[in-house]
């Protein structure tokens, strides 16, 4: 199959940051090589199916932005043949056994979670080519020192700014390129509940372009985390349509970045429904040359009054090369509404470490207890579940 | 145990210590008193090893080590504890994990095991206790959310809990009602030993009353102007700084 025609790399104002035509020669779209679109699951709750869909299977009915140059991309990439995770009305899991689905880089997913059932999925990338630590490309003037004497001399160690795999061996240059695209369609019906999180950890020449839909129903709740680090290229499009009343949906995301890493996070929520809420909350680690890119849109349709939407994105920067975007953006045709946002971008923060330091916690320790109290916030409904915490936060910050 | 001697200290262009000396023995419990701006502060970061100060003069002499040459985590390793001012949130680590990280942490630099889970758990209770501290605090992230009083009394159960040869108050009582004052004065009240000393920096006799020191000594513009007993502070309270900075 050649190039589908939708991903011209034409101007297209929601891939304003990530180049499409880079992903397009990145991204051959043919059928995944064996195990690249594997799915298996783990603890499926009682009555849960999964099952393979053909090739040529309908896409979902889902609502991209119209100026989503790609989103054409992904329907021909769905109809390679997807998974369905069919979670039938009341569907339950324990906090202790979630669903685990482990799946490769280009799995296309459906979930579809019938009225009140109430699970977590945890989603893990097992292709991942192994983890890129962001503490690795600290620069050594952060490295600051203690009050002394004028005219002591203190040399510090340089860090080693190479990349660190998986295994703990170091990455000397780029590998051959990685690719993944995954897409996923999840659909909630009345009052159901689904806490989601999607993890991966990717090695410096990978690159992950994945779009993700989710229709939420009357009182459903969806629950998103995005938690993934590394990557050359890692691109996120999430649509969150909220088409009932009293429907909600958090999104947040950790991502931990080094070397040359460019993540992109575009995240679009449409409130269609009265008495809604969202909240988007992204934590972003950036070292080496690394560049973050968020772009939050809420939309508030006429008719959905009582909105109570929020999006935050803060980030910390570990080198002067480091570079993070945050675009919010909002559009309200409702005028009975609350709608906010904010972002920041700084450095570490010293008091935090002095303050830890002085407790006789070593420096590199303090710092690794920092970002990850700072990437934690970033885990949403993950941060206080030991089982998703300790599968995301070790590959965040290896 | 502390010796400092003509400590000078400059922040950005601004000199702030100027040539401040005082000796500190084993057990011994000195207050500096001094107005705004006097460099009180100053000191005790200085003393726990805060960057952003440059030391133009002077040295620093802890149990016979140069402090000054150490970094904040081997100051603290050592002995040193600073009670903070003004204790810094950490979100996302649990109070009681922070406590044991750093007990670990010191123990680890001193050449020890790590301590006992039991141990820990026991100790930690018994202190919660006598600090009347709830003990689904130490559940939460450090600092996070707790009222101003909560923070000073969570400084000194970690002070309690490292167990410190020396320890540094800064201005412990502000944001404290005269409940809490007590509480946290009994808490380093109790901790007094005749190896463990502790500098008490305040604006107001008030604590001193409470905690009662050996010497107090009066810090204005970067050096101790005046030192005295415990009535010293006394005299303080009643007639001010006025007069040690007219003298400036």
């Amino acid at each position: 199959m050649s190039h589908p025609a939708a991903a011209r790399p034409a101007r297209c104002e929601t891939w304003k940051y990530t180049d499409v035509s880079a992903i397009k020669r990145r991204v051959p779209c043919h059928p995944a090589q064996a195990g690249e679109d594997d799915l298996t699951a783990e603890n499926l709750p009682e009555g849960a199916a999964l099952e393979k869909l053909p090739a040529q299977t309908p896409v979902p009915e889902w609502r991209p932005d119209p100026e989503d140059c790609m989103a054409a991309f992904w329907d021909e990439v769905w109809r390679l043949g997807a998974w369905k995770l069919t979670l039938p009305a009341q569907a339950r899991t324990s906090d202790n056994a979630p669903v685990i689905l482990n799946r490769g880089a280009n799995a296309r997913l459906i979930v579809q979670a019938g009225p009140h059932a109430d699970v977590t999925v945890i989603e893990k990338d097992t292709q991942a080519r192994g983890p890129v630590s962001a503490l690795e490309g600290l620069d050594n003037d952060s490295y600051s020192s203690s009050p002394r004497r004028r005219g002591s001399s203190e040399i510090l160690p340089p860090k080693d700014s190479r990349i660190r795999g998986n295994d703990g061996s170091f990455v000397e240059g780029p590998a051959e390129g990685q690719y993944g695209c995954s897409v996923t369609h999840i659909d909630l019906e009345e009052g159901a509940s689904l806490r989601h999180l999607r993890g991966g950890a990717y090695g410096e020449s990978h690159t992950q372009v994945e779009t993700l839909h989710a229709r939420v129903d009357a009182g459903a709740l969806y629950d998103l985390v995005l938690a993934q680090s590394g990557g050359e290229t890692v691109r996120s499009t999430v649509y969150l349509d909220l088409d009932g009343p009293g429907a909600h949906a958090s999104i947040c995301g950790a991502a931990a970045l080094n070397g040359k890493a460019h993540r992109d996070a575009y995240v679009r929520v449409r409130h269609s429904a009265p008495e809604c809420t969202s909240n988007q909350t992204m934590k972003w680690v950036l070292g080496g040359m690394a560049k973050g890119v968020f772009r939050g849109k809420v939309i508030v349709d006429p008719g959905a009054q009582k909105t109570d939407a929020y999006q935050l994105s803060n980030a910390v920067l570990l080198s002067e090369t480091a570079e993070m975007n945050n675009c919010p953006e909002l559009e309200i045709y409702a005028d009975d509404v609350k709608c906010s946002h904010g972002a920041t971008t700084g450095q570490i923060d010293e008091d935090c470490l002095f303050y830890m330091r002085a407790r006789g916690i070593p420096r590199d320790t303090a710092l690794r207890l920092y970002l990850e109290s700072f990437l934690s916030e970033g885990l949403g409904w993950a941060a206080a579940e030991q089982t998703a915490r300790d599968l995301v936060l070790p590959d965040l910050l290896c | 145990m502390l010796e400092i001697r003509n400590l000078h200290v400059r922040a950005g262009d601004k000199d702030i210590l100027k040539g401040l000396s005082f000796h500190l023995k084993p057990g011994e419990v000195h207050a500096i008193m001094g107005p705004n701006g006097a460099g009180k502060s100053t000191l005790s970061h200085v003393l726990a090893g805060r960057e952003g100060y440059e030391i133009t003069d002077g040295e620093v002499v802890f149990d016979g080590k140069d402090l000054l040459e150490m970094e904040p985590e081997e100051r603290a390793a050592l002995g040193l504890f600073l009670a903070f001012q003004y204790p810094v949130e950490i979100p996302g680590v649990q109070t009681s994990t922070f406590l044991k990280t750093a007990i670990n942490a010191q123990r680890k630099f001193r050449g020890e095991g790590e301590i006992e889970a039991l141990d820990f758990l026991k100790t930690l209770k018994k202190t919660l206790k006598s600090l009347n501290i709830p003990e689904d605090m130490i559940k939460r992230p450090v600092n996070v959310g707790f009222s101003g009083g909560e923070k000073k009394r969570i400084e000194i159960l970690q002070m309690a809990m490292l167990q410190p040869r020396f320890g540094i108050l800064d201005e412990t009582d502000s944001g404290l009602d005269i409940d809490a004052m007590r509480i946290v004065a009994d808490g380093i009240n109790a901790l007094r030993t005749p190896e463990r000393s502790f500098l008490v920096i305040t604006h107001y006799q008030r604590l001193l009353d409470y905690i009662v020191p050996d010497q107090v000594h009066v810090l204005a513009d970067g050096r101790i102007v005046e030192s005295g007993g415990p009535e010293l502070a006394k005299k303080l309270e009643a007639d001010g700084y006025a007069a040690y900075e007219r003298a400036q």
